[in-house]
C-alpha cells in the first residue's frame, strides 16, 4: 500500500474506533451524570432558600416547569408563605451561557444569588462559586464590576436585573 | 533494577524528570485532590500505553503522533465521563486537571519511548512504575500541603504549592546526592550529573 493510504487508512480507523468506544460510554453515563447535575442544583437551592426542593414538574416547589411547547425550562419557585420567591435567570458570559437563581424577599431585597451552572474561565470565573463574597454583594445592593472579569461580573449583573425586573411580586404573592 | 522500580524511582517523572508538574502544583492542596488524579492518571497512561503496545505495528512512522494523543484523549474523556457519573464530587474539583491529562507529557513520553517498541509486558510495567511514581510525588506533596496548611495557610495556595514542591525536590536532591558520594567518594557534584531536572536515561 502507498504511505499515503495507508497514513490516512490508519488514522481514520483509530478515529472511528475511539469514535464508537466514546458515543458507547456516553450513553452509558449519560443519566448518571444529568442525575448528579440537578442533584447538585439541588443542593444549592435548598441551601438558598432553606426547604427542600424538588426536582421534575409540577407542583410550586419544583424547579422545572413544561412551557405550552412542551419543552422544560427552569420554574421559578413562590415560596409566599416563606416570605421569599426565588426567580431563575440566564445569560451569555465570556465562556458561554449561565444559569442562576434569585432568591427576593417579599419586599423586593435581594436574599441571595447562586449560580447553578457556568463556563467561564476557571480562575476567572470563581467568583461565581458559592462561597462567593462577590455573589453576597448582591444582598448588599452595591455591586461592582470585578477586575479581570469584567464580562462575566457585567453578564451577571444584567442577568439578575432582568429576572428581578420582569418580576411583579404583588401578583406573585398577593 | 527492574523496569517498575526503574521507572518509578530512578526516572521518577515528577521528581527527576520534572514532568507533569502542572496537575502536579494545580491538585496537590488536599490529599483526596491528589489521589484523584493520580487514579485518573494511573488509568490514563496504563490504557493508552498497553493499547498503543498491542497495535505498534499497525501505527506508521509518519502519523504515530497523532495516533497516540488521539488514544491518550479517547482514555482520558473516558476517565473525565466516568468521574462526572460516579464521583461527582472529586469531578467539581479536579475536572479541569483531569482533562488536561491529555497534554500531559508524562504520558506522550512514555508512550513514545516505551509502548510504541516494546511488548505488552515490558510496557505495561514501566507504565505502572511511571504511575506509581507520579503517585507517590503527588499525594507526598498532598500530604505536605495539608498538614502544613494547619500553621501556615500559604501552603494551600498556588505559591505554596512551589515553595513546597521546591523544598521536597531539593530533599529529593539531597539525598540522591548523598547516596552517589556514598557509592564512590571520588564523585564531586557538579552540573547536570543526574540531578533533578535532567532528562534522559
Amino acid at each position: 500500500m502507498r504511505p499515503l493510504l495507508r497514513n490516512v487508512a490508519a488514522l481514520a480507523a483509530l478515529t472511528l474506533l475511539a469514535g464508537t468506544v466514546l458515543a458507547w460510554f456516553a450513553q452509558v453515563t449519560e443519566d448518571e451524570v444529568a442525575s448528579n447535575r440537578l442533584e447538585a442544583e439541588l443542593r444549592i437551592l435548598r441551601e438558598l432558600v432553606g426547604v427542600e426542593v424538588g426536582a421534575g414538574v409540577g407542583a410550586p416547589w419544583r424547579v422545572r416547569q413544561r412551557r405550552a411547547d412542551g419543552a422544560l425550562r427552569d420554574a421559578d419557585l413562590v415560596l409566599c408563605e416563606r416570605g421569599l420567591v426565588v426567580l431563575r435567570g440566564a445569560g451569555d458570559g465570556y465562556g458561554g451561557g449561565f444559569r442562576l437563581a434569585v432568591a427576593l424577599n417579599l419586599d423586593g431585597a435581594i436574599k441571595g444569588v447562586r449560580v447553578l451552572e457556568h463556563a467561564e474561565t476557571p480562575g476567572f470565573g470563581d467568583i461565581l462559586n458559592t462561597p462567593s463574597e462577590w455573589l453576597d454583594s448582591f444582598t448588599r445592593g452595591d455591586v461592582h464590576a470585578v477586575t479581570g472579569a469584567t464580562i462575566t461580573s457585567e453578564a451577571v449583573m444584567a442577568a439578575v436585573s432582568r429576572a428581578v425586573n420582569r418580576t411583579r411580586l404583588d401578583e406573585m404573592c398577593p | 533494577m527492574n523496569q517498575f522500580t526503574e521507572a518509578a524511582v530512578a526516572r521518577n517523572p515528577a521528581a527527576v524528570q520534572l514532568l507533569g508538574l502542572c496537575p502536579l502544583l494545580a491538585v496537590s492542596n488536599t490529599v483526596a485532590n491528589a489521589l484523584g488524579l493520580a487514579i485518573a492518571s494511573t488509568v490514563v497512561l496504563t490504557g493508552s500505553a498497553v493499547l498503543i503496545s498491542a497495535i505498534r505495528k499497525l501505527i506508521p512512522e509518519d502519523v504515530r503522533l497523532p495516533c497516540f494523543v488521539l488514544v491518550i484523549a479517547t482514555f482520558t474523556t473516558l476517565v473525565n465521563l466516568a468521574m462526572e457519573a460516579y464521583a461527582f464530587d472529586l469531578y467539581q474539583r479536579i475536572a479541569l486537571f483531569v482533562q488536561i491529562i491529555v497534554t500531559n507529557c508524562m504520558i506522550l513520553a512514555r508512550i513514545e519511548q516505551v509502548a510504541s517498541k516494546e511488548g505488552l509486558g515490558r510496557t505495561l510495567l514501566d507504565a505502572l512504575g511511571t504511575s506509581a511514581g507520579f503517585a507517590a510525588a503527588i499525594l507526598i506533596l498532598g500530604a505536605a500541603r495539608e498538614i502544613l496548611t494547619l500553621g501556615f495557610p500559604l501552603a494551600a495556595l498556588p505559591p505554596g504549592a512551589f515553595l513546597v514542591a521546591g523544598l521536597l525536590l531539593a530533599g529529593v536532591n539531597a539525598v540522591a546526592a548523598r547516596q552517589r558520594r556514598a557509592q564512590d567518594p571520588t564523585v564531586q557534584d557538579g552540573p547536570g550529573r543526574g540531578r533533578a531536572g535532567k532528562t534522559g536515561p
